[in-house]
């Protein structure tokens, strides 16, 4: 303990391990995401600012998309967040293997997330010129997609580091860095999912 | 110096928003004036109190504190704020419409760099110039066709802008007789600043007989130059862009042209529609206008006497 | 550069020898120098343009520019003071001094930081490389569609301008993120956050802001460039899309990126004020947590810049009172700064000159501003010099003498040397007067009903003499800028030495030498009270605990901090941060190149510049950089 004009405080450093609160990175991730949310939330934006200015959304002459190769791919992904969930979960106090093989399912069935999407999208043969619905669609599942896809290229890359290495405090705070990605990035798929399927009718 | 005068003439002396004209400028001016006095009066204390902390500084005994932030900077402000609150909703609802019936319709629609005007649901077409009965509500259908523009008469109403798929609507009425600028508020362009445009308002019979003279096709030419003008007109590229009714079928690429010869302007409220300068607008608005829509146009000395003498006769 | 001296701390803080060991240069104040230096370089650039722009309306029907040059210039003009001036200077103060500020060693995220500069250095060059095209932007720095889409821009010159602007935004919201958590995890043991510089808590709202106001604008660019290069129609009625949409994301953006200008101006009233009225500020509490309510409310009131486009009245009503309401934390902090001077015993040297110029040309800029926040008056000012004067009115009186006024204040800090009393205060006079010169005209004329964006003007309807005495103002206002300037250089040899604290000041930046050694602080300090150096000594070793001694005298080679508790500033852990890194400027260059690719519809440079992209991330993200 420590004496100063504004009263005792302790400025020895807690024993390592035992630390409240989050590490640096975390806020770094945390902060980061938060930009990105705000890039997602204008298309969002621009998506329901169109729709309701719209005659007919989507256009005359165009279906809604259907539901269910969506709903099967959403079902995917959540699965994928549960592995993700595990994988942080390793990240904090679990170990090496634990951690390796919850980041491989998570890639996985995010890979299989990601070819059922764009089997699904190309099936609606969009054309993003002739009519801002369409262009509008694309733009905002992509973002969604891609964000995924990066997610997917995150955890690839914590598998090669972890190979054959002992897990140590940065790769520990990596992981869990992209367990925050995976969370995020599949926010904003059920974004997209909420407005472009489940909301389809609602312009009408 | 270029010779001014007539133009000046042809469109009105000065375009202040504070030499109202018309009911709404007339409320919008008001209420500038009352926030002046109160912007005045709050920067009068404030560069006091600032004089005074920094002459007589720290020789006080009077030691301003929490309290005195909180009264000068939330309790007096928030008074001030809810008295323009009142005075902005006020004024606001003042200048939108009463409960007549608009007198008449005018459409207008926004070009780079000019305007398109229209009466009687198109029966009427006009460029640039803006007729209307003094005393009565006029209501100004705003569009714009290529990219956003902004239609303002300061001495009669604020601005309003004109927008690719929208149509906004601006009730105008002018409370006396006279010639009043138009000003395009919004960059447009490479011409936004030569954008304006002429308002005339006049007594109702005036007004009506102006109207009627427009509603008319055009005049026969009266004699052979003009005659010969118009097969000018007819037999060079003038035609692609512009109409003259009579004598072409629609075309609003280009200003309609039938009654030319009756407006004060061309090229936007740019110059005083005379002889010399319809000539040299023809031959080449370029050097003018740089980046205006209209190509030069080659004609011979004798093609361009009979083309001025024939557009000159479109009264 | 680097001669080995022994010390451990010195060797492993000092910067690599060579061409290399510069451009690898992480710590925070070189990055914080570059980006000062590179801003201010803008702002003189930005200021040059204005003259030719002045010089024009200086008489009516002038043919001195063509109107094509014009447009180009004001462009250009707003897009460099917004873009590549005002915010990049706010976040350079933020990024130099913060640190030092809160007793820090670097940024928490030292290569991230060179990677923001490497980021608006790159984006500004690649706005100023449509000079050498030929293909200046010339839609305004708000480039409406449809006049800046495919149709009616179809040159690169939007090109440029979207991609530029796009590349300068990720900058800014780079060294947002990293300026936000800096301030949560860096501060000084007992800091706690009610007790940190309100300089410190001016720039944790920027930069929240910037995170949430940064980032739909660059979404609002990708649209827009999508419009023009894939041919989609987001802005185009003509398939459904909306030229408003751009509006409103644009001013979603555009209101609180005043505020994000204006905030850390602000905080540097905030920082010197107490310093040259040798007393405390008045009402702490209040002033930050106005920073922090003009910081919300600033995204309540887009609206405003939009009351001609034909929302309803009842709309646009609530936004006036949004915008009315911002007013109330202003002067809270304008009071509480007349307060701190009155009670005070101000010392009228070149920083408070330029803090006294702030008060009294701020306010005014304020209440022109509560004017036209008024919608029926909006209709007739909205567009017209009356506005034009208005926000001059906010932005320089709001920012450039602040920033005058912390380069004053800073710059000995920065370089050991002062600067000359007399000739800033000459500057200051020139600048002050030939300001007002300026746009106290302004206003007049713009009631007089000129619009904004004329390249000329008629003759003879009232509008000439305003215009001419602007013109005069405006250079004597550059009068002013160069004899700044000229001051500046001259310190750079002649300058008296500054020593470490030659103001007297109260927060810890003046604790260490001028300029600061690499590390900053050889001992980490200590700050209780929100006036460190007034009330205790912070660098005092003794009886503290162990890490401190080992972070004084190192036992490794690394560069090491210590990070603390997001409220109360315990101690958390011992930090190791990168020492030197190429890969920031090899991550801009291929970003740059992948943009280029964008801009010349050129799918392979796009893909070689994606692919470098690639490969600087996982390198980036594989190496540690943290051993010498």
């Amino acid at each position: 303990m420590t004496a100063g004009p504004a009263g005792e405080f302790d400025l020895d450093l807690p024993p390592p391990g035992r630390i409240a609160g989050r590490a640096t990175g975390w806020w770094g991730m945390v902060t980061g995401l938060v930009a990105l949310a705000s890039m997602h939330s204008t298309l969002l934006f621009a998506h329901v600012y169109l729709a309701a200015r719209a005659q007919a959304w989507p256009p005359a002459g165009t279906d809604a998309p259907g539901l269910v190769p969506a709903s099967i791919a959403t079902a995917v992904l959540m699965l994928s967040g549960v592995a993700g969930a595990v994988a942080h979960s390793a990240a904090g106090t679990g170990g090496t293997r634990r951690l390796q093989a919850a980041t491989a399912v998570t890639a996985l069935l995010g890979a299989v997330f990601v070819t059922l999407a764009v089997g699904d999208l190309r099936g609606l043969e969009l054309e993003m010129r002739a009519h801002v619905y369409d262009a509008t669609f694309v733009v905002f599942w992509a973002f969604a997609v891609f964000m995924i896809a990066i997610g997917i290229a995150g955890l690839v890359f914590i598998q090669f580091q972890l190979w054959g290495a002992r897990l140590d405090q940065r790769q520990r705070l990596l992981a869990v860095n992209a367990a925050l990605w995976w969370y995020f990035a599949i926010g904003c798929w059920l974004a997209v999912y909420g407005t472009l399927y489940l909301g389809a009718g609602v312009w009408r | 110096m270029r010779a001014w005068g007539p133009l000046v003439a042809a469109v009105g002396e000065n375009p202040s928003a504070l030499r109202a004209r018309g009911p709404a400028a007339a409320e919008i001016a008001a209420l500038w004036w009352l926030m002046l006095g109160l912007a005045a009066a709050v920067y009068a204390v404030t560069i006091v109190l600032l004089a005074v902390a920094s002459r007589r500084a720290g020789r006080y005994t009077l030691r301003p504190g929490h309290g005195f932030v909180v009264v000068c900077g939330v309790a007096v402000p928030a008074v001030i704020l809810v008295v323009l609150m009142v005075l902005t909703i006020r004024t606001g609802v003042a200048t939108l419409a009463t409960d007549d019936e608009p007198a008449l319709t005018v459409q207008v629609e926004g070009r780079q760099f000019w305007w398109d005007v229209r009466y009687d649901d198109g029966a009427v077409v006009t460029a640039n110039e803006l007729h209307l009965p003094v005393g009565e509500q006029v209501e100004v259908e705003l569009t714009s066709d290529d990219v956003v523009h902004s239609f303002w008469v300061p001495q009669l109403h604020g601005k309003l802008d004109m927008i690719p798929g929208r149509v906004n609507r601006l009730l105008l009425q002018a409370d006396e007789p006279g010639v009043y600028r138009g000003i395009c508020g919004e960059f447009c362009g490479i011409q936004h600043a030569r954008m304006h445009f002429v308002v005339v308002a006049e007594p109702r019979e005036q007004f009506d007989a102006w109207l009627e003279g427009q509603r008319a096709e055009a005049a026969e030419p009266a004699g052979d130059l003009a005659a010969e003008g118009r097969e000018v007109f007819l037999g060079t590229s003038c035609v692609a862009c512009h109409a003259i009714r009579g004598e072409t079928g629609p075309n609003a690429i280009g200003p309609d042209l039938t009654h030319l010869a009756s407006r004060r302007t061309i090229a936007a409220g740019m110059l005083a529609n005379n002889r010399g300068n319809l000539a040299g607008w023809i031959l080449d608005p370029q050097s003018q206008k740089q980046g205006a829509r209209m190509p030069p146009t080659n004609l011979e000395g004798p093609q361009l006497q009979a083309l001025l003498a024939y557009l000159e006769s479109l009264e | 550069m680097t001669t080995v001296t022994g010390d451990r701390l010195e060797d492993v803080w000092a910067t690599r020898p060579g061409l290399v060991g510069w451009l690898g240069a992480v710590n925070h104040k070189q990055v914080g120098q570059r980006f000062i230096a590179t801003a201010f370089v803008f702002f003189l650039v930005g200021g040059v343009q204005s003259l030719f722009m002045r010089y024009q309306l200086g008489s009516p029907e002038s043919t001195f520019l063509d109107p094509e040059t014009y447009n180009q210039l004001f462009t250009m003009h707003g897009t460099t003071m917004m873009f590549l001036f005002a915010v990049p200077i706010g976040e350079a103060f933020g990024i130099y001094f913060v640190p030092l500020m809160l007793g820090a060693r670097d940024m928490p995220f030292p290569r991230l930081n060179a990677f923001g500069y490497w980021a608006y250095l790159f984006g500004g060059i690649f706005l100023y490389s449509s000079f050498l095209a030929g293909s200046v932007p010339d839609s305004g720095w708000y480039a409406y569609p449809p006049l800046s889409g495919p149709e009616y821009s179809p040159r690169s010159n939007l090109d440029f301008w979207l991609l530029g602007v796009t590349f300068v935004e990720v900058s800014g919201v780079i060294a947002a993120f990293e300026i936000v958590v800096l301030i949560l995890r860096f501060r000084a043991p007992g800091m706690a956050i009610s007790r940190m510089p309100l300089f410190v808590w001016s720039l944790l709202v920027t930069a929240t802001m910037i995170l949430v106001a940064f980032p739909p604008l660059i979404m609002g660019t990708v649209l827009l460039e999508l419009d023009r290069k894939v041919g989609t129609g987001f802005y185009d009625p003509a398939v459904g899309g909306d030229p408003m949409l751009w509006q409103h994301i644009f001013w979603w953006f555009g209101h609180p990126e005043v505020y994000i200008i204006l905030l850390p101006a602000i905080g540097i009233v905030s920082a010197i004020l107490p310093v040259f009225t040798r007393t405390r500020i008045v009402g702490y509490t209040f002033i930050a947590a106005a920073t922090v309510a003009i910081g919300i409310l600033s995204f309540g009131v887009w609206v405003h810049h939009m009351f001609t486009t034909g929302i309803n009245l009842l709309g646009l009503t609530f936004f006036t009172a949004g915008s009315l309401l911002i007013t109330i934390p202003g002067g809270v902090q304008i009071f509480a700064f007349i307060a701190t001077l009155w009670r005070g015993r101000p010392v009228f040297k070149p920083p408070l000159l330029h803090v006294i110029g702030f008060l009294v040309v701020f306010v005014f800029g304020g209440l022109s501003g509560v004017m036209v926040a008024s919608v029926p008056f909006d209709w007739q000012a909205h567009d017209t010099y009356f506005v034009v004067a208005h926000f001059h009115y906010v932005l320089i009186g709001g920012v450039l003498f602040p920033v005058l006024a912390g380069l004053t204040y800073w710059l000995p800090k920065m370089t050991g040397r002062l600067l000359d009393d007399r000739l800033g205060t000459v500057a200051f006079w020139l600048l002050f007067a030939g300001f007002n010169l300026t746009f106290l005209p302004q206003h007049v004329v713009g009631l007089l009903g000129m619009p904004r964006r004329v390249y000329t003007y008629p003759s003879g309807i009232g509008w000439d003499v305003y215009n001419l005495l602007s013109t005069v103002g405006a250079f004597v206002v550059a009068a002013g800028m160069a004899v700044f300037v000229a001051d500046v250089v001259r310190s750079r040899w002649r300058g008296a030495p500054a020593g470490d604290d030659p103001w007297g000041g109260n927060t810890l930046e003046w604790a260490t030498t001028s300029p600061p050694e690499p590390f900053n602080f050889r001992v980490i300090p200590i700050a209780t009270t929100r006036d460190p150096l007034w009330d205790e000594r912070p660098l005092d070793l003794a009886g503290g605990p162990a890490w401190r001694r080992e972070l004084a005298h190192p036992v490794v080679s690394r560069r090491e901090m210590v990070s603390t508790s997001v409220l109360d500033a315990a101690p958390h852990e011992v930090l190791t941060l990168p020492i030197h890194s190429l890969w920031p400027l090899g991550l801009a260059a291929a970003l740059g190149v992948f943009l280029i690719g964008v801009m010349v519809d050129r799918t392979s440079i796009g893909l070689v510049g994606l692919a470098g992209l690639a490969v600087c991330v996982i390198g980036w993200l594989w190496s540690r950089q943290d051993e010498p």
